[in-house]
């Protein structure tokens, strides 16, 4: 079992006067979960399924970088793709999706996003 | 000279798979690949009942090797579904599109070729309710070995009984049809016969056998003449035993000839043993529908694709 690396950045405007929301959906059938925490703060906000989860307001995220490693392990038989869409509510643009490929059945892949503010 | 060229053929084939896929310590049916309709439509597939299986991105079947294969391949898994989660696998009833696959198949007999083209699809899955819960279970708990330790040794264990779980649909049905023509030369290609087809797979609860059954329609394209031609109607049973790498299945098919008012069965002995992760020797032996020539003996071997991601 090999675990495949990608290293991925985004920036995004806040841009309503809701706080923003994020939930993460991984695809294909697959299995995943993810880690999510601001960079330079050691407290994790949210670990395995991530739903609904209130990152804060828009004056509060500004100059932020918000780090979510998303792992995936391949389970579906027909197919090593694998898939991962970060929804952000109040936020530009509000769907970020990433998709790749495992190279074995059963690998892992691992996605590191940053999310700069 | 051409038995050893023959033995050759099948160890390269063998080595280069091996190569290109490490071995998986995972169950059979994983990797059993099913065997295309339109290999199943010329009677030349070892089993007359199949089990359904889920169809995977691309396999290919070759049929002793000199005399003709089949390509399958499942148009939903040629893109990305970013919707689709994890547990919504056990709890969709009817996969029609994610297993609708669409096959071609060749076949070389003396100086005649026959060639069809066919598809499958799953019109019902049914996982136990103790499985779909188990299935959400898992995707709520999975963070702790997929991100804290990343703990491979827990992750294999987890993938193993995954695609156990997967493997135990308690109802199956899968619907096939194919179309198949033959000729001695290009110009010469016509339709010769077609034909649709159910078959059903029941587990029972904690019951060693799956229970397979089949209701098939066959006809000539132009049926003039009762045998080969005419126009069948089969039905039969399977049960079948499943170990870690090997299958064996007994079935039991009734053909009743509907033009000529006259029945013709076979029983058969199937079975299928993984050499390696993608590569099953399939073997049958047993009695064939016709009155005469009618003992049978088919050896494939089976090649599974289907963990490459198949791009267009």
């Amino acid at each position: 079992m090999n675990v495949k690396k990608r290293t991925e950045s985004v920036n995004m405007v806040a841009d309503g006067t809701d706080n923003v929301i994020l939930n993460i959906t991984v695809g294909n059938a697959q299995l995943g979960g993810s880690l999510v925490q601001f960079e330079g703060n050691p407290t994790i906000l949210a670990k395995g399924k991530v739903e609904n989860l209130n990152l804060g307001t828009k004056a509060s995220l500004q100059g932020k970088t918000l780090l979510v490693t998303t792992n995936i392990m391949d389970v579906n038989d027909a197919t090593n793709g694998v898939v991962v869409t970060y929804f952000f509510h109040a936020c530009q643009p509000p769907v970020v999706t990433f998709n790749d490929i495992v190279d074995n059945p059963g690998d892992i892949f691992s996605f590191n996003i940053q999310f700069k503010f | 000279m051409k038995k050893a060229s023959l033995l050759l053929s099948v160890f390269l084939i063998c080595v280069a798979l091996h190569a290109q896929t490490p071995p998986t310590d995972v169950k059979i049916n994983d990797l059993n690949v099913p065997t295309a309709p339109a290999f199943v439509l010329m009677d030349q597939s070892p089993a007359s009942i199949e089990k359904p299986t889920n169809p995977k991105a691309l396999t290919v079947s070759l049929f002793n090797l000199l005399q003709g294969g089949a390509v399958e391949f499942t148009p939903y898994w040629f893109k990305n579904h970013p919707a689709y989660k994890f547990s919504d696998y056990f709890k969709k009833v009817s996969p029609i599109s994610e297993t609708f696959a669409l096959s071609a198949a060749s076949f070389k007999k003396d100086t005649i070729s026959m060639v069809a083209g066919g598809f499958r699809t799953q019109l019902l899955r049914l996982y136990s309710a103790k499985a779909q819960k188990e299935s959400r279970r898992i995707e709520d708990s999975v963070a702790p070995i997929l991100l804290a330790d990343l703990n491979l040794k827990a992750l294999d264990s987890l993938k193993l009984a995954i695609t156990a779980m997967k493997s135990k649909p308690v109802l199956n049905i899968e619907l096939a049809g194919a179309y198949m023509g033959q000729a001695t030369s290009f110009k010469s290609l016509a339709a010769v016969k077609t034909g649709a087809w159910l078959n059903i797979r029941w587990t029972p609860y904690k019951f060693p056998l799956d229970i397979m059954g089949l209701a098939r329609y066959s006809r000539a394209v132009a049926p003039a003449k009762t045998g080969q031609d005419s126009v069948f109607f089969d039905y039969g049973l399977s049960l079948a035993y499943q170990e870690k790498n090997f299958d064996i299945s007994f079935e039991f098919v009734n053909r009743r000839d509907i033009h000529a008012k006259s029945d013709y069965h076979r029983l058969a002995l199937v079975a299928n043993y993984q050499v390696t992760d993608g590569i099953i020797i399939v073997a049958s032996a047993g009695k064939d529908f016709s009155a005469v020539n009618n003992v049978l003996a088919v050896f494939g071997v089976k090649f599974g694709l289907s963990k490459e991601k198949a791009t267009l």
